[in-house]
């Protein structure tokens, strides 16, 4: 089955920079469909007013963190199966098992490549 | 032996409900008895004068070992004193509230602002050189040069964001040697953990339960090689056995 580029990402960062790599990196990628959220809580009240095709997170946000986001969405009936990557700095590995343990679908260590990215994707959303 | 050492060996704890029994001199514990045996139709005034003068000077026995002590612990709380009095001018509280904190805290804003302004102008040349279509820029080659060129003169935050943050760290080294100094003049010592730190605020607590530690060192971090394998592995669960 193809991938759908045009499907909506939420890209879920308090750093605007790391937002603008993000989308820039998607757009590359032929994603251009891309939404913004900078924590956990906004990102949490945008997906429950309209789906996304795939969520992409930091981890360290205030005053919901990437992490609390994951097990929201997770525990939600209607955003459960949402494709969730975590992208953060973030490189402890009890961290990486505690959201793995919490349903995310992949895992990417800032700082990355275009070529990690893509793999990542592929991963979750399937070869394009 | 500490100060309140001496104290408490003369009058005993403060904390005990029975008082230490002072014996009482042995002239006193006579007068009182050869008085007690007389008949009172024959005591005289003199009789009890003589009693409350004996009274008098064991009493004053007693305030005079008292005096003794107090000299003596008031000499080791002013030593005490006079070195912590010390390390605290050394410490230079005023200078480093004042001027060196307050610094540190603007090279740090600063650095905030470096990077975030480097990185969108290194942002902005390469969105322009993406967006640039090649059959429509004029003057293509010289277009992409001039954008790279921008790339490169962005990319020298680098050095002015590395001399903020060495100014930084020496603050930060300069205020850790200060305040172990300190502590060790006024007989702390901090290695040990204290029981006696200001609770947590909530913010903090939530910060210490939700945040996690950000960016590692490179020596210590996991690559995304490792995080990939830890990925592939079917049984996460046992990890946590």
């Amino acid at each position: 089955m193809s991938v759908d580029k045009n499907m909506p990402v939420l890209v879920v960062d308090d750093y605007k920079t790391m937002v603008r790599i993000i989308r820039n990196l998607l757009k590359q990628l032929g994603f251009e469909n891309v939404d913004e959220a900078a924590d956990g809580s906004s990102a949490l009240d945008k997906m429950r007013t309209r789906p996304y095709g795939l969520v992409i997170s930091d981890w360290n946000m205030e005053p919901m963190t990437g992490y609390e986001l994951l097990k929201e969405v997770r525990a939600d009936e209607k955003l459960k199966s949402t494709p969730f990557i975590m992208v953060t700095a973030e490189a402890k590995t009890e961290n990486v098992i505690a959201a793995k343990k919490a349903g995310v679908n992949n895992y990417i260590v800032k700082p990355f490549n275009a070529d990690t990215l893509k793999g990542k994707l592929e991963s979750v959303l399937g070869t394009f | 032996m500490a100060p309140s050492d001496t104290v408490a060996r003369a009058f005993g704890s403060l904390d005990d409900d029975e008082p230490t029994p002072v014996p009482m001199p042995r002239d006193l514990a006579d007068a009182i008895s050869e008085i007690s045996r007389k008949d009172p139709k024959d005591l005289q005034l003199a009789d009890a004068l003589r009693v409350a003068e004996m009274s008098l000077r064991s009493v004053r026995a007693v305030f005079a070992s008292l005096d003794e002590l107090v000299y003596a612990e008031s000499i080791m709380l002013a030593a005490y004193l006079n070195h912590a009095r010390v390390g605290l001018k050394d410490f230079g509280p005023g200078k480093l509230q004042t001027t060196d904190l307050p610094a540190a805290s603007v090279e740090l804003n600063e650095v905030v602002k470096n990077t975030e302004s480097a990185a969108n102008a290194i942002m902005g040349s390469a969105e322009a050189i993406l967006a640039a279509d090649p059959e429509t820029q004029a003057d293509y080659p010289g277009f992409v040069q001039a954008q790279v060129l921008q790339i490169f003169e962005a990319c020298s935050f680098q050095d002015i964001t590395g001399q903020r943050i060495r100014k930084i760290a020496e603050t930060i080294d300069s205020l850790s040697r200060h305040v172990e100094s300190i502590a060790r003049a006024v007989g702390f010592d901090p290695n040990l953990a204290t029981e006696d730190a200001a609770p947590e605020s909530d913010k903090e607590k939530w910060r210490r339960e939700n945040l996690v530690h950000g960016p590692q060192t490179t020596e210590t971090a996991i690559v995304q090689n490792d995080v990939d394998s830890l990925f592939d592995q079917n049984d996460i669960d046992s990890l946590f056995d």
